[in-house]
């Protein structure tokens, strides 16, 4: 029986395409032929550790793979200015929060599998202060493929069970604002609290308050030829 | 009162039929994947760029860049767990 909140997506769920240039975008050949090769390229390097910890958290592979190739294009980069870091582009305060706040948006305890792996690389994850343990934590997200996948969907988790309601399950469009930009991105939340009311994703996309880079986001993952049609209806991989 | 209790009921019944013919009717044609605790309807049809409110690019016709970076700052500048610092 799951013990997460049930997800339920349309692809592609807002009719619209990723455009960087105004020649190309997503859905533009050569550079969807790229897409398509990138997602490959991420599932046969990593998959099998998505394929782990998406079991564990209930969340699909790729699902996990589109914020992969989205987020750092599965290269395990190097911390930006913010700490983001590696293939999920994970920061030591996103992991030191969601792990330690796990009971106040999850319905259940941390799986054992991650607690056990948070305990035995951070020993005092559960104990010490964010700053404590942030040069443990980066080195692991930088360095660490299984660490750093791991922590991704640990934090995907949390922030779908904070935008779930009976009535929708967890909200995809939302975890993927607070995601990229924070949980408490006041598109999404009143200070801490979570703005859990059912919102479309055209609305979210529209709503002027939302940053550009959470925009584009949006397109690029739930977009015409965004990676979870090619994904899911291009059956990439 | 009571007739007016049924009608009510009736009432709320018929919406409730409707909003979940809708919702089957809405995912007609569409592929359902079932994964992990997800479900993933997929629309064969490639589908086209329409607008939305933001017009063709990928900018809201509301979209205001100065304000967004008074708002938020550049987003290169926008610090994501850390925004809200007292939470943490």
């Amino acid at each position: 029986m799951a013990k997460y909140s049930s997800v339920t997506i349309n692809v592609p769920d807002i009719k619209k395409v990723y455009s960087y240039t105004s020649t190309q975008n997503f859905s533009t050949p050569s550079v969807k032929s790229g897409n398509v090769k990138l997602v490959q390229n991420i599932n046969s390097k990593y998959g099998s550790i998505f394929s782990y910890w998406g079991g564990i958290f209930e969340i699909p592979k790729g699902i996990l793979i589109g914020f992969c190739a989205t987020e750092s294009a599965g290269t395990m980069a190097s911390p930006n200015r913010y700490k983001a870091t590696g293939l999920m582009q994970v920061t030591p305060s996103a992991i030191y929060e969601c792990s330690n706040k796990w009971r106040s948006e999850v319905n259940s305890d941390l799986p054992i599998e991650a607690l056990n792996l948070l305990k035995q690389k951070v020993p005092n994850i559960f104990k010490g202060s964010l700053s404590s343990v942030q040069s443990t934590l980066l080195n692991l997200l930088q360095n660490d493929a299984n660490f750093n996948i791991m922590s991704g969907t640990l934090v995907l988790r949390w922030l779908l069970e904070r935008f779930s309601t009976l009535l929708t399950g967890g909200q995809l469009n939302k975890a993927i604002i607070g995601y990229n930009s924070g949980a408490y991105n006041k598109t999404i939340s009143n200070g801490t609290k979570a703005n859990k009311f059912p919102t479309d994703t055209t609305s979210l996309y529209d709503n002027p308050k939302l940053n550009k880079e959470s925009r584009n986001y949006l397109l690029k993952t739930l977009g015409i030829d965004g990676f979870y049609s090619i994904i899911y209806k291009d059956k990439t991989i | 009162m009571k007739k007016k209790l049924l009608i009510g009921v009736g009432l709320i019944a018929l919406g409730g039929i409707s909003y979940l013919a809708y919702l089957k009717i809405s995912d007609l044609g569409k592929e359902i994947i079932k994964e992990d605790n997800f479900t993933i309807k997929v629309d064969p049809k490639s589908g086209t760029d329409v607008p939305t409110k933001s017009g063709t690019d990928n900018q809201n016709e509301y979209y205001d860049e100065e304000l967004d970076n008074a708002l938020f700052g550049d987003y290169s500048e926008q610090p994501s767990w850390g925004a809200y610092g007292e939470y943490i």
